[in-house]
């Protein structure tokens, strides 16, 4: 038995045509990541309605920090309500792999930085709590990034205080983790009333979790850029007087087009 | 890529030593499912808790009994599974795809049900939140042999569904859309129903109270224990009514004579 699936991985992210993990794994390049922390919900949602993608977003979190974004790419796990017969597969599938701890520490010391651990916990809370503060203290370091838990968080004083640190969360508890299994690492996973695969680029603001897919993270960080420097021209020439604002909120006249072209191009990058 | 990830349920399954399907899926005599329709849910319970199993059973699924379908009406069969999650394009079309290239027709709920066989229960995981089939696949299921389907989601058809005798239906909405905005990863994996864990395999025992997961190498044990528990509760009932025992005799554990009395009884006893 495997707790991976490379095969089933590569097949549905086959529009991805960059680098992969071990796992499958679609890598987005650091650069869109880190341009990713930039873009709203709202700009990326756009992107993905167009492109056929309704159902990656999940909202109703508890937020740790609801002023920090949390942005990178998708790590996955799957719990189910533990069984013998199905646990004990699993611990002797972990013994063979080496893998030591509680199953919930063998996906965590998979981590890399630029990761986000993605769990599914169908919402449990009570013996529910995917991490207190050692293991998110692993998490940070690894990934120096976050964590999406459909599931309950321990130590969350703790883990409060962690600089660069983010948690979404459905509820606190200071039970720890029982009674589950995890048949699955980096598997397609349902968080709420959306599907994530492992690879997506999660982002994470105030208003909820959004799971990109791989190969359209570029368009959304690109789009969301041009919006910000049409934006930017606009208001600049509406507080110069330039145009109105009726004239800025539409689709521009050719001649603002040129204008907003010679802008940019002194303007240099975002 | 398969959707059937049978050596996984091989090796999940490793404590059963009896026939399996194509899908390594073991298939309990039909002999002990017959058995298990006397069963109780609490007798089946009791059995898996001694085991240690202790996430086997749901409950709360919307009561459909009626003239049309006594509450009474207990399903048996062995379970086949299906995930299903909400729908992205980079998901569902390779699944399309696949499903094609093994020669599968019309859309992935239909797959699952030309899968079924004789003494199948399907079960389902739709997040409490999407329906599963009508009443067109839901008479594929019965033509197939199927004995009932669990869906943790719903049916549309309801009025036409509940006139299907001897077929038991666990669910929890009941909505006349189709099955909009989601695709299925799994067939014949580990899926969760709500608080429950169900494996292919599994004798489903669906009662008046909900639905319990018999994992395969426990449910022999299970019938074989209600077996005796009612042969015992026979026995003593007899005897008080006879006025051989009292009742405080009858509900402890059996004297040595008793024992005695009992071994005979059952020997000589008819049926």
């Amino acid at each position: 038995m495997k707790l991976t699936n490379p095969e089933l991985i590569r097949s549905i992210t086959s529009e991805w045509k960059g680098e992969r993990d071990r796992s499958g794994r679609p890598l987005v390049e650091s650069d869109i990541v880190r341009r990713m922390e930039k873009v709203t919900s709202e700009e990326a949602w756009g992107v993905l309605r167009r492109n056929g993608y309704h159902h990656n977003f999940a909202g109703d979190f508890h937020i740790l920090h609801p002023e920090r974004i949390l942005v990178g790419r998708a790590v996955t796990c799957r719990f189910v309500p533990t069984r013998p017969d199905l646990n004990n597969a699993i611990e002797r599938t972990g013994e063979t792999e080496g893998r030591i701890g509680g199953q919930n520490s063998w996906v965590i010391d998979e981590l890399v930085e630029d990761d986000v651990i993605v769990v599914d916990l169908f919402g449990k809370i009570f013996d529910g709590t995917f991490a207190g503060d050692n293991l998110s203290t692993a998490i940070r370091v690894s990934t120096k990034r976050g964590m999406v838990i459909d599931g309950g968080l321990r130590d969350t004083q703790r883990i409060y205080e962690m600089e660069g640190f983010n948690a979404f969360i459905r509820g606190m508890d200071p039970s720890a983790i029982n009674d589950v299994a995890m048949p699955d690492i980096n598997g397609i996973i349902r968080i709420g009333i959306a599907t994530c695969l492992p690879g997506d680029v999660v982002l994470g603001t105030m208003e909820g979790v959004m799971f990109i897919p791989a190969h359209l993270a570029e368009e959304v960080v690109v789009s969301s850029e041009n919006v910000r420097l049409r934006d930017e021209f606009g208001q600049q020439r509406i507080a110069e007087g330039v145009y109105t604002a009726g004239e800025v909120d539409r689709e521009y006249s050719e001649e603002m087009e040129r204008d907003f072209a010679e802008w940019s191009a002194n303007r240099g990058p975002a | 890529m398969k959707i059937t990830d049978t050596d996984r349920i091989r090796f999940i399954t490793s404590e059963w030593s009896g026939e399996r399907d194509v899908h390594g899926r073991p298939l309990v005599p039909d002999d002990i499912l017959d058995r298990m329709k006397a069963v109780t849910t609490e007798e089946a319970w009791g059995v898996l808790r001694s085991h240690g199993y202790h996430h086997n059973f749901v409950g709360e699924f919307i009561d459909l009994s009626s003239d049309a379908r006594p509450i009474t009406q207990v399903v048996v069969g062995r379970a086949i599974t299906c995930r299903w999650v909400p729908i992205r394009p980079d998901l569902h079309d390779p699944l399309v795809a696949l499903g094609e290239d093994e020669g599968r027709i019309g859309f992935l709920n239909s797959w699952v049900i030309d899968e079924m066989v004789d003494g199948d229960v399907l079960v389902a995981d739709l997040f409490s939140r999407v329906n599963l089939v009508g009443d067109n696949l839901t008479a594929a299921i019965v033509a197939n042999g199927g004995r009932g389907m669990v869906i943790d989601g719903g049916i549309r058809d309801t009025q036409r569904i509940i006139e299907f005798p001897d077929f038991g239906v666990y669910m929890r909405r009941m909505h006349p859309e189709a099955i909009p905005g989601v695709t299925m990863p799994d067939i014949n994996g580990v899926t969760r129903i709500n608080q429950a864990t169900c494996i292919p395999g599994d004798v489903v025992l669906g009662t008046m109270e909900g639905v319990i997961f018999i994992p395969p190498h426990l449910a022999e044990e299970v019938v074989v224990r209600s077996e005796s528990v009612r042969l015992r509760d026979e026995f003593g009932q007899q005897r008080i009514a006879e006025g051989v025992y009292t009742p405080g005799e009858g509900d402890r554990e059996f004297s040595a004579d008793m024992q005695r009395d009992y071994d005979d009884w059952v020997a000589n006893r008819q049926g």
